[in-house]
């Protein structure tokens, strides 16, 4: 087989399937359909043209993401830094914490799978600033390991479970707000932590 | 360290992130401490709440039909006009073929041969049908049982026992659910072993480093497959990069293709 063939093959075979996975992570970094769908060409264009760096076995949807995020780094992130994003504030949140011992709450799960809070939950997760969301994309939605994506963002381990984690409860406390408004959870009764 | 600091690394120990070492000391401190206990309960409730949520979204149509144009005037080679030059075959047929290519790579399909096969050599079949068979009968303790393909992966990444990267093929849309795994050895080499089951019995995956080793005689190559029957068992060999991979499945081989075409082709 010509080597243009294989490497044809390879890439429909081995790359391709995860369009959609791509797509996802493009369409929660860009907030936006148009540059989603024109970073997902430029990734999938950049990937065929790179394809002999790609090692074959290893997890190809983490290296689709690196190229992603590379991407999304040198065209959007900037532009997308100034964008209204959801705040956390620690010594709020450990006073919760505190006082929440007592308190009877709902679990995390009914807020997240809860079919009445599906806009809800992809709009929280697209103000999360951009940070913690890239991190939560990549363990949470495209379920990375934690050495993919720090392969994938270039940072080290360490950054990617402290963006994880509190990227991860910046998350729950906008679901829980947006649940409470909603009455999926009685007031108050959600306490994080 | 205080609570805050433990934090993060509670949520790193759900997603079993952490080494040994750190994971102990996580773990003596959330047992001492009911506030840190139930930052773990929100995080475990999280995680499954994540895990059981489907976030992805399909490319619309129109995209996917320039992105795929988009990449066949890339594939295209240099000075072609796309005209009259040599025919390729679309990426549409492409990813067709490639979906399908994927279950024979990832499920030992082999293409339809009847002609009885030549002998095969004693190594590494005879291993593998009888962890196949042991695996059937129950009578192996996997070292790690989980239904989640993230959580084996991670398991075999946190061993510290291989010398190669793993993957751990998801089988879920084919009605194959992961069971769990172990480390353990092939021969002279280190692998993993890695178990399914659906509703046509298990499928069993060993992996190894060998960058040299060739398809032993006695099998039947279908592209980048060598297909072999043992004892009743279809063994596939496929190479990725430097790891060998040997699937084994029970099912005759040309039952295995209806089903799996089948599936993929409802898949697709």
């Amino acid at each position: 087989m010509a080597d243009a063939d294989r490497k044809r093959q390879e890439f429909a075979q081995i790359a391709l399937p995860h369009m959609d996975h791509v797509y996802t992570a493009a369409l929660y970094l860009t907030r936006n359909k148009e540059e989603a769908e024109e970073l997902l060409q430029d990734t999938f264009l950049r990937a065929y043209r790179f394809w002999h760096q790609f090692a074959l076995g290893t997890n190809c949807r983490a290296w689709l993401m690196t190229i992603l995020h590379n991407g999304f780094k040198n065209r959007y992130r900037e532009q997308h830094r100034d964008q209204p994003t959801v705040e956390f504030d620690e010594d709020v949140y450990d006073q919760d914490s505190a006082g929440g011992a007592e308190r009877p709450r709902s679990n995390p799960e009914e807020i997240v799978l809860s079919h009445h809070l599906d806009d809800e939950i992809e709009h929280a997760l697209r103000r999360l600033p951009v940070e913690f969301l890239e991190v939560v994309v990549l363990v949470d939605v495209q379920e990375l390991t934690y050495e993919e994506a720090a392969a994938a963002l270039s940072c080290p381990i360490g950054t990617v479970r402290s963006r994880l984690s509190r990227g991860r409860r910046m998350l729950e406390e906008s679901l829980r707000e947006y649940a409470e408004e909603r009455g999926v959870v009685r007031r108050g009764t959600y306490a994080l932590r | 360290m205080h609570c805050a600091e433990y934090r993060d690394l509670v949520a790193a120990d759900v997603d079993r992130a952490l080494t040994a070492e750190e994971a102990a000391l996580v773990r003596t401190h959330v047992a001492g401490c009911p506030r840190c206990a139930r930052v773990r309960a929100d995080a475990e409730a999280f995680k499954r709440a994540c895990r059981a949520r489907s976030w992805i979204q399909p490319v619309p149509a129109d995209v996917r039909q320039r992105l795929l144009a988009a990449l066949d005037t890339e594939a295209r080679p240099a000075g072609s006009t796309g005209g009259s030059g040599a025919r390729r075959r679309p990426w549409t047929r492409l990813l067709l073929a490639g979906a399908i290519a994927a279950v024979l790579l990832l499920m030992v399909v082999p293409l339809r041969f009847s002609r009885t096969s030549p002998a095969v050599p004693a190594e590494p079949f005879a291993t593998i049908v009888r962890d196949f068979k042991a695996v059937e009968a129950q009578a192996v303790a996997l070292q790690f049982r989980t239904d989640s393909v993230d959580e084996m992966r991670r398991y075999y990444a946190q061993s510290g026992a291989l010398d190669f990267p793993n993957t751990v093929p998801n089988l879920d849309p084919f009605g194959y659910r992961v069971e769990g795994g172990s480390v353990m050895q092939l021969g002279t080499k280190r692998s993993t072993l890695t178990v399914y089951r659906g509703p046509q019995g298990i499928i069993l995956c060993h992996r190894i480093l060998d960058p040299g080793m060739q398809p032993p005689p006695g099998g039947e190559t279908v592209g980048m497959d060598t297909f072999y029957t043992v004892n009743g068992i279809t063994i596939c060999m496929h190479r990725e990069g430097d790891v060998v991979c040997f699937m084994a499945v029970s099912l005759p081989r040309d039952e295995f293709i209806r089903q799996w075409t089948h599936a993929t082709m409802h898949a697709a």
